[in-house]
């Protein structure tokens, strides 16, 4: 009787650990979760992945950039176009590029797209709060400008 | 009357009369000489010539951490037709060790006038460490290649030049030729009775040709105005109009013209005129950088183009160029000591001509196309504009390799016949949207139907993006670990036969999460996700990416039974890429005068049509497709830390094998198939994906690092995964949600629920 019971019990679970409970593959639900999920609250964040932390600007891009800089100052916009869309072409999510590219659009009285380029300027930069402050002055003065003049360059 | 007096009046009479014809004859001259002058004032001040436009590629940039290895800068030089010698003279280049010399040619960018700079390129592996002015000694930022010309342009009739300034012509050809066909150019009035004797006597002495008896203004005329018959009244228009052509313009403005009119060759339909655009055609060679025996040859050549074609006659060809050194060498233009060493030298042509039509026709027809709103077609072929391209010789080259060595492999294992694929490709950049890339077809230099921009297929699996991302802008609703159905409906449809949708398995997988729903490409899930959103939504969401095309609102559309062209598809994935910017494609940078005055610029210009949260969390959908989905064999090629994202696409009977993808800086679209629709037997990620992933490794240098808007954030959730084809419930796994709209409540218990109720229902 005792094997039997033994027997049973011992199918008993292995029948168990073979119902396809893949549920808890990197570990259950724990008890603070469980009161969590009954109380209705969301799950916690946690810091964004490393990778997407990291800004990093080529030496090249930088230079390019001084140099767009300086023909800005000097009211030669073609060749500061010029600098900024091979910085693009180089490294396309660099806020800083976009955003004198905006500039330079406004000094040309293109106002849709000084716009365009401000905002594309900071879903690049969201973590850059002084970069977002002159874009959201640029796309003020781009919306200004558009405003009182209904047909756009 | 007397006889004297009757005598009189008959000479007075016939006096009369001859000076009335005598009048009337100067004043039918004056007429005609009238007309003459106004045809030569016409033909000199106008369109002179139907001068065909140039296309560039792009010019390469070097600079220090720029991705390219010394042997694909040599590709470009060699395409630049640079020799591989130490001489240091402009168009020449060595390599040593992990360096690179080259002396660049001059050239009249966009921007201005670039002089001929001797380099120092330094590698370190495959990418580039330095650039160093060798005579300034100065480390250069920035240095440009001049771009190489892909072709032109051309006018109907076919004529084609490269026009030359007279300052720009070297002295020596000018003197070679004077001294050949017109000494007196500069003293006499057009035509040159004497000249004539002179030559003849000159000639006969000889026992050659050694002199012209016609001035060259008189062959000028030859060549604008008249036919080359041998008739007394041609002969007569060419001297009348000569004597106008001086009296009208300058001798050196004669010159010019004359420069770039004679005839001197045949390629085909093409007539080479000119000596700018025979010194390329006939040694590949700017007119500036020829030496003496060149020289020498070409100015053979206006005696009898075809005659003495060096290519089909090159013993005539030697002989005449010998007759114009010995020329040369009489008139104290070259110097005795090397008068033998360009005697004997060989003739130096090269064997392949560089042929009128563009190495790369499906690209340039992109180009015509797109120049069509500013440019009449007229203008393209005739008034010598000067077009700035996006293509990149070096990606596209690595595209036609890969296409090269793939289509037969392919056709092997779908077990078709040789030849019955057919491809397109489009590689763009992910910024700018500028193309870098492109085939219209297997037949790379073929001017036939171009796939790239005119094939309608259907596109399959490539449109569920769209699907998805509609579902991802409104987050209260669906996040990336939301579950959907994936189990059989049917779909009624008014008149029409009701429609079951199946998977390409043809199995149903219950429930999914919306991440593995799109990353395995499955078909029912999808449809019962694109009717729940609507069909117009849908279609709304496709505008927003960019494309134009007529969308029917069928729930097959769902699934990609709408005719797209891989243009179209490329728009589409361009704007994904962008953060849900939509970025035109674009080919052309810039358009100038044949002199360099800039007339149109193609800037980069956007429009924001997308939430980039939506399009963050779609990236990670399209991120996964790679990981675990249909792409996941892509990583076998590029190595776990090169991140890209994408889709495949495989349609109805698998007649269409799609693949749309991006990496840090690239986007490239690739579709195989047959031209008459019959199946290939191949799935996008069997095929296409292929392909795809060959143009990545090779043209991509930056892993897919998609910015983080702000209204997204992470947490670690429970979801669903299918991978190989495998169900398992991860509880803790790492999603992006925008911020408000994370998981909460029963949205916590995903796997538990699912589970428990496909356990119930079992």
């Amino acid at each position: 009787m005792k094997l039997f019971l033994l027997v049973l019990i011992f199918f008993t679970l292995t029948a168990c650990s073979l119902t396809g409970d893949k549920r808890n593959t990197s570990g259950g639900l724990s008890d603070q979760d469980r009161q969590e999920i009954e109380a209705g609250l969301p799950v916690e964040t946690i810091p964004p992945p490393m990778e997407t932390q990291v800004f990093y600007m080529k030496p090249i891009v930088k230079k390019l950039l001084k140099k767009a800089s300086k023909t800005y100052d000097e009211k030669n916009y073609h060749a500061t176009v010029r600098l900024l869309e091979r910085a693009i072409d180089i490294s396309p999510n660099n806020p800083y590029a976009w955003q004198r590219l905006a500039m330079v659009r406004l000094k040309q009285h293109k106002y849709f797209q000084a716009e365009q380029l401000a905002v594309k300027s900071n879903v690049l930069g969201e973590a850059n709060d002084a970069l977002r402050m002159t874009n959201w002055q640029i796309i003020a003065e781009a919306k200004r400008a558009q405003m009182n003049a209904p047909a756009n360059p | 009357m007397s006889l004297f007096a009757v005598k009189n009046s008959w000479v007075r009479f016939l006096l009369w009369q001859v000076s009335g014809i005598f009048l009337l004859a100067v004043f039918g001259l004056a007429v005609y000489l009238y007309y003459l002058d106004i045809e030569v004032k016409e033909k000199f001040e106008g369109s002179r010539w139907e001068v065909p436009s140039r296309v560039f590629a792009r010019p390469l940039g070097l600079y220090e951490g720029k991705k390219l290895s010394a042997s694909q800068l040599e590709f470009e030089l060699q395409l630049l037709r640079y020799k591989n010698d130490r001489t240091h003279n402009v168009g020449t280049y060595y390599r040593r060790g992990n360096a690179l010399y080259l002396r660049s040619r001059p050239f009249r960018f966009p921007t201005g006038q670039v002089d001929a700079k001797l380099v120092k390129i330094s590698f370190s592996k495959a990418y580039i460490t330095r650039v160093t002015d060798l005579e300034n000694k100065a480390e250069l930022d920035y240095f440009e290649l001049e771009p190489y010309l892909i072709g032109g342009i051309y006018p109907r009739i076919q004529e084609d030049r490269v026009l030359v300034r007279i300052e720009d012509v070297p002295p020596i050809l000018i003197d070679t030729l004077l001294a050949v066909e017109d000494r007196n150019f500069y003293s006499h009035y057009g035509i040159a009775p004497l000249s004539i004797i002179r030559a003849l006597i000159a000639n006969i002495r000889a026992g050659a040709r050694v002199q012209g008896g016609s001035t060259l203004t008189q062959q000028l005329v030859k060549n604008f105005f008249l036919s080359s018959e041998k008739t007394f009244s041609r002969k007569i228009n060419e001297a009348l109009m000569s004597l106008l052509l001086e009296l009208r313009y300058s001798k050196d403005e004669i010159l010019q013209a004359y420069l770039n009119e004679i005839y001197l060759g045949q390629d085909g339909n093409r007539a080479i005129h000119g000596f700018g655009l025979a010194s390329l055609f006939y040694f590949d060679q700017p007119l500036a950088t020829l030496n003496h025996g060149q020289i020498a040859l070409l100015v053979g050549l206006v005696k009898g183009a075809s005659y003495y074609n060096p290519r089909r006659h090159p013993q005539r060809a030697r002989q005449r160029r010998h007759v114009v050194l010995t020329v040369q060498r009489d008139a104290d233009l070259l110097p005795a000591n090397t008068y033998r060493k360009f005697d004997t030298a060989p003739l130096g042509v090269r064997k392949d001509k560089p042929g009128s039509i563009s190495r790369y026709p499906a690209f340039l027809d992109l180009v015509k196309r797109q120049l069509r709103r500013d440019y009449s077609p007229q203008d393209l072929a005739t008034a010598g504009l000067r077009l700035y391209t996006t293509l990149d010789p070096i990606i596209q080259n690595a595209v036609e390799d890969s296409v090269e060595k793939r289509l037969p492999l392919l056709e092997r294992k779908a077990r078709l016949e040789k030849q019955r694929l057919q491809v397109a490709a489009i590689v763009t950049d992910a910024g700018s949207g500028a193309v870098r890339a492109l085939i219209g077809g297997r037949d790379f230099r073929g001017h036939g139907f171009n796939r790239a921009l005119d094939a309608n297929r259907h596109v399959g699996s490539l449109i569920k993006p769209a699907v998805y991302l509609t579902a991802l802008a409104d987050p209260s609703r669906y996040k990336l670990n939301t579950v959907l159905e994936d189990s059989p409906i049917t779909i009624k449809q008014g008149q029409r036969k009701s429609w079951s949708p199946e998977n390409y398995d043809k199995q149903y997988h219950g429930r999914v999460s919306l991440i593995s729903s799109l990353a395995n490409s499955y078909n029912v899930s999808t449809v019962r996700l694109g009717m729940t959103l609507g069909l117009k939504e849908v279609r709304e969401t496709l505008k927003a990416l960019g494309i134009k095309s007529k969308i029917p609102l069928y729930p097959s559309m769902l699934l990609g039974a709408v005719n797209m062209s891989p243009f179209e598809i490329m728009q589409m994935y361009q704007t994904i890429s962008a953060q849900g910017f939509q970025t035109p494609i674009r080919a052309i940078s810039s358009v100038t005068t044949a002199q360099g005055d800039m007339l149109s610029k193609y800037p980069i210009e956007i429009e924001q049509t997308l939430k980039p949260e939506s399009v963050y969390l779609l990236m990670e959908a399209l991120k996964e497709v790679m990981t675990s989905g249909t792409g996941r064999s892509v990583y076998r090629h590029l190595g776990d830390d090169f991140v890209v994202a994408g889709k495949s696409g495989t349609t109805n009977a698998h007649r269409d094998s799609w693949f749309a993808g991006m990496s840090g800086d690239k986007v490239a679209v690739v579709w195989l198939g047959a031209d008459d629709n019959q199946p290939i037997n191949l799935t996008g990620g069997g095929g296409a994906l292929k392909i795809w992933t060959d143009i990545i490794a090779k043209s991509a240098h930056r892993s897919l690092d998609v910015p983080v808007p702000s209204r997204i954030v992470f947490a670690k959730v429970p979801v669903l995964l299918h991978q190989k084809q495998k169900r398992i419930c991860n509880n803790k796994h790492v999603l992006p949600f925008v911020s408000g709209y994370l998981p909460k409540g029963p949205e916590r218990l995903i796997c538990e629920t699912a589970i428990d109720d496909e356990m119930d229902e079992f």
